[in-house]
């Protein structure tokens, strides 16, 4: 069954150097929807179902959306195409992820991580005794979060009502 | 005699299966997996090639006038004609289109719509694939299609599309809240997400443990009588209203007349299919009819009992029996209604549906914790009817006074 | 054998190619899809130590991923109204126009 972890991660990866490599902005989200679900089928080889099914409501439903709209509402009708989407100090960036990733690799390099036990396994009855009993205080502060941003987006996205000069 | 009727799907997979027994797992796995999805591809297309054509026909009657009736009695053979013309139409994709995602859109599309009938119980033991999140499944898979209709909009570079993709998508959007509160309710009074077990405890004798004030033979002949029909969720004033809800919320969802705003002929040519004709087109309304038989099926197995029914016919019989009926009445609305501006409808859900449905979940909360079950029912229904009487009020504002029609 | 490692060579390989969208890319919406991205190589990592290394009881990996999935929308919805409001000003979304702290 290993198989599925290596095509489930070539795809992830796959779809994330397509996002963030292609011109066409449009090509760039529709790569990150398939990186999205990419990454909910990882959760799903982890045993986590809830959270892979949530992935997929969250980002693939509602963010991945909310950034095409963004797209649409901020696309220039002309000249789109001539401008490279890089940066002219584009190098310096992929040198600096380059370092971040050989870092991270070295710190992972021959490190044994030793199974204290059998792999953890929760039900959705699991995650919500979780929810209301232990995490109650983060639970009910996210959903302060959530309604603040919600007001907060629509404020500032507001088109301010012209005065007559 | 009825168990080998109700069973005789699991009896012939697992005859077939004997064949197989001498295989690794793995084969026996494969073997098993093709066995439940072939069904499935084979029946759905079918009742979707029927589908379209009760559609033409009762919607013909409805307008006094009598449908196709041309090709074979009745107009039967309509959607083999309609098939034909699809497949040999030329394939016209415009020149500026962006060709991949043209032609990816109407695949994710069917991909999205085929992918959550596997989670829909269609008789005893005759679940596709009993996930213990089958619901949560059934809502992530189905807000994929969204992403279809905004890839579709916006290929095919035409503004028309474009427009029509996007109050696609804001419409889908805003009616998928109550769509998911409305199904969450259930969730919780059952207190699993599996499918299957949703439709187990909606027997009888799983709500009604003790039926007061009745004698003990009384009780047994009660609950014999009414056991596979009493308990259906949408008996309870939570879940008639929470299935008004979902039923409302799920129009929404498959751009549905009195909801079909971003697809109507007169508003916007065919919003963001436009472009599309011969096979992507057909492709599109199959994604769009099977997504309506997976909505109902999940309807069906949420508030309506899923296969409970007296055992007249199998398991497998009243399910289909009851999506039918919610396919006809759809249609009927479709029928009936004239379209919602809008402003209209994105008023409807946030300010109505969205508000009722919390109701509904308090309702809920409160029928799951009253112990005696018929002081339950009064009480949400009150709490309901209440709910409902003052935010239609608050909605519809003015409109709600009596009309007064003066002929000149 | 998927051992820990392998989830967490492979989240360290995605935050790397968000953090590289991040800072190469000339829009600014391609910098919120690349923060989007390292935000999933988190969760990742939250997940497989969860999976592999936590006690049988413990929920905090799982928990903490929700939790980071929610502030992750919180944050998408309030960058992407921001973006429009720039635009909205200064007609240009590209983050080396929009270098002024004027207006």
């Amino acid at each position: 069954m290993e198989y599925v972890f290596y095509i489930l991660a070539i795809w992830t990866v796959g779809s994330g150097l397509l996002a963030v490599l292609q011109r066409n902005l449009v090509h760039c989200a529709l790569a990150l929807i398939a990186f999205f679900a990419g990454i909910a089928g990882i959760f799903f080889t982890l045993r986590a179902e809830f959270l892979g099914a949530v992935q997929i409501i969250v980002y693939v439903g509602a963010i991945a959306v909310l950034i095409l709209f963004a797209i649409m509402l901020t696309r220039h009708v002309t000249g789109e195409e001539t401008i490279s989407p890089f940066s002219g100090h584009a190098i310096w960036g992929w040198l600096a992820s380059a370092g971040v990733l050989a870092m991270l690799i070295y710190s992972l390099y021959d490190q044994l991580f030793i199974m204290s036990g059998p792999p953890s396994q929760a039900t959705v009855l699991d995650i919500g005794n979780a929810m209301m009993r232990r995490y109650a205080v983060p639970f009910e502060v996210i959903s302060l979060l959530l309604t603040a941003a919600l007001v907060g987006a629509v404020v500032i996205a507001l088109e301010e009502p012209r005065e007559k000069k | 005699m009825y168990e080998f009727v109700d069973q005789i799907f699991v009896k012939i997979g697992q005859g077939i299966m004997l064949l197989f027994q001498g295989q690794s797992p793995f084969v026996q796995a494969f073997i098993w997996t093709i066995l439940k999805i072939l069904p499935i591809i084979a029946i759905f297309p079918g009742i979707f090639a029927f589908t379209t054509w009760a559609e033409r026909k009762l919607l013909g009657r409805i307008q006094n006038r009598l449908g196709p009736n041309r090709c074979g009695p009745v107009g039967l053979f309509q959607p083999i004609a309609d098939g034909i013309k699809t497949l040999t139409k030329e394939d016209i994709v415009p020149t500026t289109a962006d060709k991949p995602v043209h032609t990816l859109s109407p695949v994710i599309a069917v991909v999205a719509s085929f992918l959550v009938i596997t989670v829909l119980p269609m008789g005893r033991n005759m679940t596709g694939a009993d996930l213990n999140i089958g619901v949560l499944f059934f809502f992530a898979v189905g807000s994929i299609g969204e992403v279809s209709i905004f890839m579709a909009g916006w290929s095919s570079h035409n503004k028309y599309s474009l427009l029509g993709g996007m109050r696609a998508i804001a419409q889908m959007v805003s009616y998928e809240i109550p769509f998911v509160l409305s199904a969450i309710t259930v969730v919780m009074v059952v207190g699993s997400l599996s499918t299957n077990d949703i439709v187990q405890a909606q027997q009888l004798h799983h709500i009604v443990e003790d039926p007061e004030g009745f004698s003990d033979t009384m009780k047994r002949v009660f609950l014999h009588l009414f056991n596979n029909v009493g308990g259906w969720f949408v008996f309870q004033p939570w879940g008639f209203f929470g299935f008004l809800i979902f039923f409302i919320s799920s129009l929404a969802e498959l751009n549905r007349a009195p909801f079909d705003l971003p697809e109507a002929e007169s508003e916007i040519i065919a919003g963001h299919h436009t472009e599309y004709s011969g096979f992507k087109f057909a492709l599109f309304a199959l994604a769009e009819y099977i997504s309506m038989i997976a909505v109902c099926g999940l309807g069906v197995t949420l508030f309506l009992g899923g296969w409970n029914g007296p055992h007249i016919l199998p398991s497998w019989a009243w399910f289909f029996l009851k999506i039918f009926t919610l396919m006809i009445i759809m249609i009927w609305i479709r029928g009936t209604f004239p379209r919602l501006r809008a402003d209209q409808l994105m008023g409807f859900a946030w300010k109505f549906l969205l508000p009722l449905s919390l109701v509904n979940i308090l309702a809920a909360g409160l029928w799951y914790h009253i112990p005696s079950r018929s002081f339950g029912w009064l009480a949400t229904a009150l709490i309901m009817a209440t709910a409902y009487h003052y935010l239609s009020k608050f909605v519809m504002g003015k409109s709600l006074e009596k009309r007064i029609y003066r002929f000149a | 054998m998927i051992t820990l490692t392998h989830y967490l060579v492979l989240a360290a390989v995605v935050f790397s190619i968000g953090l590289a969208g991040a800072l190469t890319r000339r829009n600014t919406i391609m910098v919120l899809i690349g923060i989007e991205m390292m935000l999933n190589a988190a969760n990742i990592n939250l997940v497989a130590f969860w999976r592999y290394l936590g006690p049988q009881t413990n929920m905090s990996g799982q928990m903490f991923a929700v939790f980071s999935i929610a502030v992750a929308g919180a944050e998408a919805a309030v960058g992407l109204a921001l973006l429009i409001a720039v635009y909205r000003h200064f007609k240009n979304v590209s983050i080396e126009e929009i270098s002024s702290l004027k207006g």
